[in-house]
Order: C-alpha cells, then structure tokens, then sequence
C-alpha cells in the first residue's frame, strides 16, 4: 500500500509537474501570509511584519527548490530538464555543435577503428567458451619462442600432463582440393586437420551432425571424416541441412560429412576461417612434408597445440611440467630434439608472439588516441570560450539559488550530449574506415586460401566507443564547467565584461594549444617517418626484375599424383611451355619473392664453421626451384654457376647460397666448393656451387640468409611456374591452360596473375593503405590543432576588442597590434613544436624498434615537417589577428 | 493543522528547544506525504485564510509507533551508555 502511494506521488511529480508546482506556490505563499498575519498579531506594523516574515520563510523560491529536490523522482525530474535545456541551448548555438560534433567523431572514430585493429589482433578472446583457460603450448629454440610439435610429441604431451582438461592439435590451414562429387575439377579450399578431441576441448557444439569421435582419429587412414566450416556450408551447400551423410572428395579422396560447425565458430585463427575440418589420422592425404612420416617422425613438427587448463591449475605449473616433459624429449630424442624447451602461453602471449602485424596495430592505436586528445582539447577550449559568453547567465543562475553542483550538472549534462552525438558519429566513421578496410581484402590478402579481414565493430568496440564517448565528455566539460561556476557573483552582475583578464584563466586554454600543436606535429612525424621509410625501401628495390612475368602455381596433389608422377608433370609442363612462342624463359620455384606464403626453412651445419657451444645446428630461409630461375628472375650469379639440367636426383647434391649467406658463414673466404650438412653434422653433404645476389625474399626489410636447393634434388608438389613474356605477359594465359590440358585435363590452374601486379598489391598497395591511414590521422590532426589555435587567438582578439580600439585611438600602428596578438600565438606555436618535436622523437624510436628494426634519425622528415607545421599554424593565428588590426576605434570604443 | 500551526506547535512543546523553519518544514511534510504518513488538504485557517492542512493518516499512525519504539530503544541505550561511563 504505501509503495502504491509513492508510485503515484511519483507519477504525478513526473507528468503533472505543472499543477504539483503550483499546489506548492500556494501553499509557500499561504504560509507568509499565516506568518505575517501572526507578526501582526504580535502587534507590530504591517510593513514591519511583513518584512520579518520574509525573513523567518528565507525566500519563497529557495523553499521551493528545497521542496523539489526531495520529492519522490527529483533527480529524474531534474535530469530530464537538464537535458531538455542543454538541448535548446545547443541548438541555439547549432554552428558550433556541429564543429563540436564532428571534432568529437573525428577522434572517437579514428580510436575506434584502430582499437578494432588491436581488438582484432590481439585481444578478442578464442570465439569457445571460457576461451580465458584455453593456453597454447609451444616449442621454443634458439630462433623462436614459439614452434609447432610433431604428432609424436603431441601424443605425449596429451597423455602426459595432468594441468589440463584436454590437448588438443591442429596444423595450419592448407590448400585442400575439394570437389562435390568425382570427374570435376577440384578447387582449392581451406581445410584444417586437428585432433579427434579439438571440438569436444574447446566446448564447441556442431550446428548440424557431430564433431568427431575420439576413435576417429586412432587408426591412420581409417576414418575419413570432415566437419564442414559455416560459411562453407552456406556457399558450398546453400545451408542444405541434408548434407550429413553425403560424400564429399578432397584432394580426390572421399569423405564422409559428419557435421556442420556452428557460425559461433570460425575457427581458432585471427585471419583465416577454415572451410573443412579433417582428424590428423587422416594427414597422408593433406601432409606436406613428404620425405617425413606425419605419424612417426618426431621432428616432423606441423601441429599447433592447445589446451585448456583445468580451473584449479596454474600457469606456472603447468609451464614446469611441460618444461620437464621438454627435458625428457631432449634425454630420450637427442638427434632429433636437441636444444628445444617448451613454454606454455597464454592467449595474449601467444597473439603477440606468432606474428608481428600486431605491432602495426598498437602504433596505430597510440596514433588514434592522439587524434582523439586534439580532438578533446580542442572541444574543451571551445567550450571554455562558450562558458565565458555565459558567465553572465550562470551568475545570474547562481544568484537566484542555483546550486553550484546542480550547475555543474548541467553544464557537464550539456557536455554529455555533445559527446554522444560526437560518439554515434564517431562509430559511423570508425565503421567507414574498417568498410574502407574491408574494400582493400583482396589486396591485404592475395591468396586462394579463406582469408578475412578481422576487423570488425563488435560489442567490445561499440562499448569502447560509448566509454571514449563519456569520458571525453568529462575530459572536454569539465574543466569549463567548474571555472564558470566559480565566477565572482557581483562583479559578474555588474560588469557587462565578466572576464576579468586573469593570467590563471587564460593558462588553461594555453595549456591546450600547446598540447594540441605538440600532439599534431607527432602525428605528421609519425606518418612523414612511414612514408618516407617506404619511400626509402621503393628506391632501393628488390633487386630482381617485375615485369613481363606470369605466375601460375600448380598442386598435383589435389589430384593425387604421387611424388614421381609430380616431377614428371613439371618436367613435362617445363619443356612445353619453353617451346611456346612469347615465351623467352621459364621458371618453376617453390615460392615467389615478396609471395604471401612463408618460405621453407632449412636446418644445416656448415663444414668447418666452428658451432657455438650451446646449438646444435642453424636453420636459414630457402626456396626450391629449376635451373631458368635465376635467368627468369634476373637474380645475377655472382661467383660459381646457377643449377643445371644435370643436377638431378642421383648427382652430388648441389646448393646455391645468398651472398649475405656466404659472408655470415665464410666471411673472409670463398663459399663456392664449401660445404653444409643437413639436418647436424652427420647429415648429408650439399655443396655449394653458386652466390647469389641478396634479394628482398619476404619483406622490405633488413636482408637475410636464404638457401637455394634443385628442385629435382629437393622434390616438392605445390610449385609455381613463372614464364618471362616477350609481350603481355596475361597473352601467355591461354598457352598455359592449353599445355595444361594436353598434360592433364583434370588439374587446375591455382593462383594466375602477371607478377608485377601481385607484386604491386602485395609489398605497394599494401603498405600504402597503412600510409593513408596514418597520414589522414596526421591531417585531421592538424586540422583541429590549427582550429584550436584559430579559436584562441580570435577568442582574444574578441576579448580585447575595446582595449585594442584604444590602444588604435592612441596611435598604435597595426604592426603594433598584430604583434601583441600574434606574438603570443608564436609563443604557443614554438612551445608547443619543441615538445612535438620530444614527442616525435620518442615515438620515431619506439616506431623503429617496433616496425622497422632500424636506428637513426631521419633529418629530413623533421625538416619537413616542423617548419610546414609552424607556417600553418601561424597562419592560424594570423588570420583573426588581421582583423584586429581592422578594429576600428570608434565603433570598438562603442562595443557594448 | 496547517505547517505554520505544526512548526509553532514543535516549538511550544519542546520549549523552543526546536524550531523548525520553513526551508525543513516543507521539505519533511512533501516527504511524508508522498510515503503516504500524512494526507494534505485545503482548508480554511481561524481567520478565514486558505491554508493547506495536514492529517495523519493510518499508515503514518503505524509509521509513528514504530519509530516511536526505536527512538525509545536508542535513548534508553544512550543512556544507558552515558550513565555508565
């Protein structure tokens, strides 16, 4: 009952507010007049009585406020009318809302989008369920911190460690030639193979069918099974719920649909999503190494495991026994496993172990945040000058009993709403540039495999968003809100100019164009230093020739040739295409430079290098080609010979080196007729018979060592042929297809494209996108830093209208005037570059350390910049100070 | 009795230990009105003025032995307490 009644009070105090609020004038009002009848009666004279009454009652306003700031929904009730006044008084000002709002969704979209990125890359946890206790487990050498296991190892790390309530393994995702029924062409999926377990661990439940079985994946070869991805099944089978049961083929073998994942699940990867799942029993259709046993070979290490932590296990126990378990593969495998420990990670560690694009991000994100300051500090000094045009308003608000919190609240309510809006634009440009991302997919990733652009705006974005929003509201009002209310009441009344030109006043807004110039000169360092690094890398080249060359790459083994059978086919698809007309020279290698997939590497001893104590052997980067490659690829020999048709498989084993190679190992002497072992020092011999020129392999960056072995030596399926053209080299397509068909009808043509083009995407257009990015941070940068100062210095020249209209009626001239604007301006300018300058410093290095691995400072980037950036921003300055060498006296001397 | 009356009552009966102004007055009737203790109404004062008058009602009655009881119970213990120090 009495909840009933306040529920109605409430109701009435919300929605009658203007006959409650009435009901109470009277009754104030009826109480002075009991009060004044009283005095009366007290006997003393009416005006007295009166007088004395007002006195006793303290004001009939006051005790009405007290009165509705405890009412049942007050604070509602005063929320909504701060919303609703601050929504006026904004729209009376709609000019600089909408500046406002845009600088507010330039900041906050730019944070957002980049946040996406390191979201994306780093934090965005495994799509399982409790993703927190799912850990990887890696194995760590000398090189690397983070290496894949072979099956062997895996196996025993399963049956052998008590922390986790399951291991689980997978390879990388692969090309798989998949075709819907036989005799059609297959075409390249992406398929993953992992163990028996790997649904069942993570927790995820198939949408359709089931996930496997554990003895599904026991026998090698039995049980050949596949869960489909979702996307896959959307695609492939248009969401057919009937397709469990049906047989599928991939790389020509048939499979048994089993179940469908759920779209919950796109996979453990942060940019691929693959489309078929396979147990590892069944690795002899898809293994890539062929000279290894998948099941047996312990050094044969293509599985990545996972696993999830039991809840009452730690990490740290965990990590010691795997370390452990380490040691006892070291002690019972020393030929295969000398010098490996193992180190569990957890799911940030490993993000930011396994590749480095993440760093990208990171950069980005600080660049982001950048943005948003200038665009917060801009807004405040914005409403700092807005806050001095109502300083005569808020004391006359102050006067009549408003509460200094209660204006403090609206104000800042004000504030909120600035921000919101400048959120909810904010989220539609963050949206805009990650669409924008999303236009470049094929040029971020040029691949036949499932590949995504991760980034995305998801919840976590969103909220990031809604909090960058608030917090900017607090960081943009606040300041203002509380120097406003803090103004002397009497002289505001008074005086028709409030501001009363305080040095304490003015440090704030100061402060602000400092903080704004130094921050924008460190955005456009920022994205001078990338551009020019790129720049920089362009000229100095690649150091092998682009142009006039096709690429296409084949895999036998989507049609299940045998080892033999693949050689046969390139030696064949070689020989024909040599004979083509346009053709001037032909290549077959493992790997293009400069490709999207990782080169091989190779583990060695060098003959007669004396090996550090503590390793048992290097490994080096490598590629397998034909004797046109070098010819092909206008690589130049520098000393010995390139491969020849008679290094074949029953010749000495042959190799050619890098020169960077042949320094580091033999640096004062002659590589050519030295000697390397694979594997370690009782591995099989291979001479080096030739130097090749250094070349740019993977990235732009520092050079490294590389290995080049015959491919007749060194047989591998999956190849790429490359034709140099006399003419277009698209018009060699056809001939290529042609010579294909006469070999094989049945074998595909994966990824064809002039090379040149490839190339451009790949190490160009990619790049160049981060470029825009950074450089369009750096321009909105700068683009608010010069309208924060343009507003200073024409807040002041307005402040000081009348002083400089007498300083005019007194015989100044306008250099006199321009300097007294201006020469403040400078001040600030040369501040505030000096500490961009410390700024821009401090993130070349933290740029370099992180992205370029190089040392030094450029010069000349500074060179550009700083002085561009001092012109702008005097121009800045200059403009309103020009306008207040126009005042002219009278009509200042006039003004208010 | 109307608030004028309620305020001039505290103040005799407690020999003007409390004197409750205007600016706390109201504030506590709206208050007590809006839990339902107290039921407000227009009413003509001894002098033929309108004034707004205030009744307890049956849940203020409750309300006021319950309170009542616990303020008892707390002076008690108060004094229990400064008796025995």
């Amino acid at each position: 009952m009495p909840l009933l009644v306040k529920a109605r009070s409430f109701l009435r105090n919300l929605f009658f507010t203007r006959r409650v609020d009435a009901d109470l004038d009277q009754e104030v009002h009826a109480h002075l007049e009991l009060l004044i009848e009283e005095k009366v009666r007290g006997g003393i004279g009416m005006a007295e009585a009166r007088r004395a009454a007002r006195i006793e009652l303290g004001g009939v306003e006051q005790v009405k406020e007290q009165v509705r700031d405890s009412r049942t929904g007050a604070f509602l009730e005063s929320l909504v009318q701060d919303l609703r006044f601050a929504w006026r008084s904004l729209r009376r000002t709609s000019g600089l809302t909408a500046f406002v709002v845009i600088t507010l969704a330039l900041g906050i979209g730019m944070t957002s989008a980049t946040f996406s990125m390191v979201d994306a890359l780093i934090f965005r946890p495994y799509p399982v369920p409790h993703p927190s206790n799912v850990v990887s487990l890696a194995g760590t050498t000398h090189d690397s911190a983070i290496e894949d296991f072979s099956y062997r190892e895996y196996m025993d790390i399963r049956d052998n460690t008590k922390s986790y309530d399951g291991v689980i393994a997978y390879a990388d995702m692969q090309a798989v030639g998949y075709s819907a029924e036989t005799g059609v062409t297959p075409r390249v999926k992406g398929g993953m193979m992992v163990s028996g377990n790997f649904f069942q661990v993570l927790g995820v439940e198939p949408r359709l069918g089931r996930g496997f079985r554990a003895d599904e994946d026991q026998v090698p070869g039995r049980n050949a099974v596949v869960v489909l991805g979702p996307d896959f099944w959307r695609h492939e089978f248009a969401a057919d719920p009937a397709v469990v049961g049906r047989t599928i083929r991939l790389n020509g073998t048939p499979f048994t649909v089993i179940g469908v994942a759920p779209d919950s699940f796109p996979g453990l990867l942060v940019f691929g999503h693959p489309d078929l799942y396979v147990p590892l029993a069944m690795a002899h259709v898809f293994s890539t190494n062929i000279d290894k046993n998948f099941f047996e070979d312990r050094d044969d290490r293509e599985l990545n495991v996972k696993a999830r932590l039991k809840p009452d296990a730690s990490l740290q126990d965990a990590r010691n026994e795997l370390a452990l378990l380490a040691k006892g593969f070291e002690r019972d495998y020393p030929k295969v496993t000398r010098s490996r420990g193992a180190a569990v990670y957890t799911q940030f560690q490993t993000r930011t172990a396994e590749d480095q694009n993440w760093k990208f991000g990171v950069v980005f994100a600080i660049l982001g945040l950048a943005v948003l300051l200038v665009a917060c500090t801009n807004v405040a000094g914005l409403l700092l000058s807005r806050a001095r045009e109502r300083a005569r308003e808020i004391a006359v608000r102050l006067a009549l009993g408003a509460g200094r919190l209660r204006l403090i609240r609206l104000l800042l309510t004000e504030s909120l709403i600035l921000a919101i809006l400048g959120g909810v634009a904010g989220i539609a440009i963050g949206y805009g540039v990650i669409e924008w991302f999303h236009s470049k997919d094929t040029i971020i990733f040029a691949t036949e495999l499932p590949v995504a652009v991760p980034f995305q705006m998801d919840t976590r974005v969103l909220l990031l968003c809604v909090g960058l929003a608030v917090l900017s509201a607090f960081l943009c009002g606040l300041a203002p809100a509380l120097q406003s209310t803090r103004v002397d009441l009497v002289n505001a009344l008074k005086s028709a100019d409030v501001d009363v030109p305080g040095r304490k006043r003015l440090w704030g807004r100061n402060m602000l164009v400092v903080a704004q110039v130094a921050t924008s000169l460190m955005l456009l360092t920022a994205s001078f230093l990338m551009a020019r690094a790129f720049q920089h890398d362009l000229l100095v080249g690649t150091g092998f020739t682009k142009d006039h060359l096709l690429m296409t790459s084949f895999d036998p083994r989507l049609i299940q040739y045998n080892a033999t059978q693949t050689q046969q086919f390139y030696r064949l698809l070689a020989e024909r295409m040599r004979e083509t007309p346009g053709v001037q020279s032909v290549a077959l290698t493992q790997n293009i430079p400069m490709g999207t997939d990782e080169f091989d590497g190779v583990t060695f001893v060098p003959d007669g290098f004396t090996m550090p104590p503590d390793r048992a052997n290097f490994t080096s980067t490598m590629d397998t080609i034909d004797e046109g490659y070098f010819q092909t690829m206008g690589v130049p020999i520098l000393r010995g010979r390139a491969f020849l048709a008679t290094d074949t498989a029953d010749a000495p084993r042959v190799a050619i080196v890098n020169a960077h190679f042949a320094k580091h190992y033999w640096p004062g002497g002659d590589a050519v007729g030295k000697r390397i072992r694979l594997d370690n020092s009782a591995g099989a011999p291979v001479e080096i018979v030739g130097i090749a020129e250094t070349i740019k392999y993977q990235t732009m960056s520092d050079p490294m060592d590389f290995v080049y072995m015959p491919l007749a030596q060194h047989p591998v399926a999956r190849m790429v042929l490359m034709l140099r053209s006399s003419g277009d080299p698209l018009q060699l397509v056809q001939p290529v297809k042609d010579a294909v068909r006469s070999l094989d009808p049945n074998l595909p043509l994966l990824h064809t494209q002039a090379y040149e083009e490839f190339y451009l995407n790949q190490a160009v257009r990619g790049p160049q996108i981060a470029i825009d990015l950074v450089g369009t941070m750096g321009l909105v940068g700068l683009l608010l830093a010069v309208a924060g100062l343009y507003g200073l210095v024409a807040y002041n020249v307005s402040r000081r209208t009348r002083e400089i209209g007498i300083r005019i009626a007194l015989g100044a001239l306008r250099a006199d005037v321009l300097r007294l604007v201006m020469g403040k301006g400078f001040v600030l300018v040369g501040i505030g570059t000096g500490l961009g300058l410390v700024m821009g410093f401090a993130l070349e290095r933290l740029m370099n350390s992180m992205l370029f691995n190089s040392g030094g400072v450029d010069v000349v980037a500074y060179l550009i910049v700083v002085p561009s950036l001092f012109v702008v921003a005097m121009l800045a300055a200059y403009v309103p100070a020009r306008r207040a060498c126009r005042i002219a006296p009278t009509q200042a001397l006039r003004y208010e | 009795m109307h608030g004028l009356g309620i305020s001039r009552r505290i103040q005799q009966i407690t020999g003007g230990t409390f004197v409750v102004k205007p600016g706390s007055l109201f504030p506590a009737l709206h208050r007590m009105e809006e839990e339902g203790w107290i039921t407000a109404f227009w009413g003509e004062s001894e002098n033929n003025r309108r004034a707004k008058y205030y009744r307890m009602s049956k849940a203020g009655q409750k309300q006021l032995e319950a309170e009542t009881k616990r303020w008892s119970r707390i002076s008690l213990a108060i004094g229990q307490a400064l008796e025995a120090s």
